[in-house]
């Protein structure tokens, strides 16, 4: 099998990078389908439009309706034919920007993509993740190609509450752990081939990224801050887990997030946050030392991340809950196959209830 | 300053949407190109063709593609460099697509066709 390595064609990042989103619709369409929330309209309209003002294209506005759903896609899909729009664009965070990957996928049209948090590592992939109308977790959707232009206005992004943030630093801290167990169980990626020595080297730039600069974001995030640090962190959450992701494959931190969001009482927490109690549980499971533990439930403590299934809303969790997640996680067609080693549903349900005891021990809860 | 930024000038990462290396990938460009569009104009030189016309021939068969045109060029990169070029592609792109793929036909017969001696 091949070695494949995905990536966007372009990724841009630096300050109030929005306003010049004219210029780079400019050379790929003539009329932009710009999906995006009333609330984000209301942040960041003004400045796109500015910046359209100067460029030889159009742009039309739409809401989107909140889920990232195979009816809201046909139904923006239909909105662009009707409208002449040649070029997708999706401003906004994890499901509009699937929305938008989804859309332009049926319309075989370009795609940019402009995250306003840096909560997940989705933006840069050739993936769309589909949910039914109430929520849970549908399927993934393969894209034809990755988004023409990632571009990220660090402006924006830096003034998002910084739970998004933290929540997108707990997304990327799976990236390198699935990478090595992928590149272990010789699996397969995201990307359709193996893993090659670049996607593995971005996701442990993207750990080592995190470990030396997450604290330092998190903290001049709160107070408005965007310094290097921060400009760092965005970059790790979005570009080198996302490409670290996608090229270098997905084990069981993923798989035990799409187990989590089989119990209601989860599905207040964001992605990243369950994808870093997921991250445990897998270091748990391959049984990982000491110290690797301790890094990284301390890097979860100091951040906020949690660390325990009672953070994740579960008021006492129980072996029947654990495994009810259990054994989604080890769905076939899931990613639990890429542990370099078999994996049962019971290990996991075990891994699950020590890792949430880990946790407690950790939090000195009790 | 290390990971400094200034106004106006953002960090720009450029790169390939894919790369795919392996075995005997050549023979299997196909399966990506029909993601990509449906009719292909493949350009490579006299070389190329001495040394890979078989996997290049192999790796459009059995997908869902209309008939490839094949050229062989050995001219410069230059913007108009051959008129004849220039008129085929144009041919290609802008839908006089049969006559395009008139040529195709002729030009892989002949390129079996060597196959087989070769």
């Amino acid at each position: 099998m091949a070695a494949i390595f995905n990536s966007p064609s372009k990724y841009i990042q630096g300050p109030d990078e929005l306003a010049k989103l004219g210029s780079y619709v400019e050379p790929l369409g003539a009329k932009a389908l710009v999906i995006v929330t009333p609330s984000g309209k209301k942040r960041v309209g003004a400045k796109i439009e500015g910046g359209f003002a100067e460029a030889k294209a159009e742009l039309l506005f739409e809401d989107f309706n909140g889920e990232c759903s195979k009816g809201e896609v046909d139904r923006l899909v239909a909105l662009a034919r009707d409208n002449g729009c040649d070029i997708i664009v999706g401003v906004g965070g994890g499901k509009i920007l699937d929305t938008a990957k989804a859309v332009a996928y049926y319309l075989e049209s370009p795609v940019i993509i402009c995250p306003t948090i840096a909560s997940t590592d989705a933006p840069c992939s050739a993936l769309s993740v589909l949910y039914t109308d109430d929520g849970q977790f549908d399927k993934y959707l393969f894209l034809k190609a990755n988004p023409n232009i990632v571009l990220m206005d660090t402006t924006v992004i830096a003034a998002s509450p910084v739970r998004l943030t933290v929540s997108g630093m707990g997304d990327a801290l799976a990236t390198y752990f699935e990478a090595q167990a992928t590149h272990d169980a010789d699996g397969g990626t995201c990307a359709g081939g193996k893993g090659g020595m670049a996607g593995l080297a971005l996701a442990k730039l993207c750990y080592e990224t995190l470990m030396a600069d997450g604290v330092k974001a998190k903290v001049a995030l709160e107070k408005g801050a965007l310094t290097p640090a921060v400009e760092h962190i965005i970059e790790a959450n979005t570009l080198l887990s996302g490409i670290g992701f996608e090229s270098s494959g997905l084990a069981a931190a993923h798989a035990i997030h799409n187990g989590l969001t089989m119990l209601p009482e989860c599905h207040g927490m964001y992605h990243g946050e369950k994808v870093a109690f997921g991250t445990i549980v897998q270091l748990v499971l391959e049984d990982a030392p000491t110290e690797k533990l301790e890094e990284v439930l301390g890097f979860c403590i100091e951040l906020g991340l949690p660390v325990t299934m009672k953070e994740l809303g579960v008021a006492e969790l129980t072996r029947e809950q654990a495994m009810i997640v259990a054994e989604a996680a080890c769905a076939p067609e899931d990613t639990m196959c890429n542990m370099p080693f078999e994996v049962t549903p019971e290990m996991v349900a075990n891994a699950i209830l020590g890792a949430d005891a880990l946790g407690h021990y950790y939090l000195m809860d009790e | 300053m290390k990971g400094g930024f200034s106004y106006g000038a953002p960090m720009v990462y450029g790169g390939p949407g894919r790369y795919v290396q392996g075995p005997g990938e050549l023979s299997r460009q196909g399966r990506f190109l029909s993601w990509l569009g449906c009719s292909a104009y493949v350009l490579f030189d006299q070389g190329t063709e001495d040394r890979l016309c078989k996997q290049i021939v192999d790796g459009f068969l059995g997908e869902d593609l209309s008939e490839p045109f094949f050229k062989i060029y050995d001219g410069p990169c230059s913007e108009i460099s051959d008129v004849d070029l220039q008129g085929v592609a144009n041919a290609v792109f802008s839908n006089e697509r049969n006559m395009a793929n008139e040529q195709a036909k002729v030009t892989k017969q002949k390129l079996v066709q060597l196959m087989c001696e070769a």
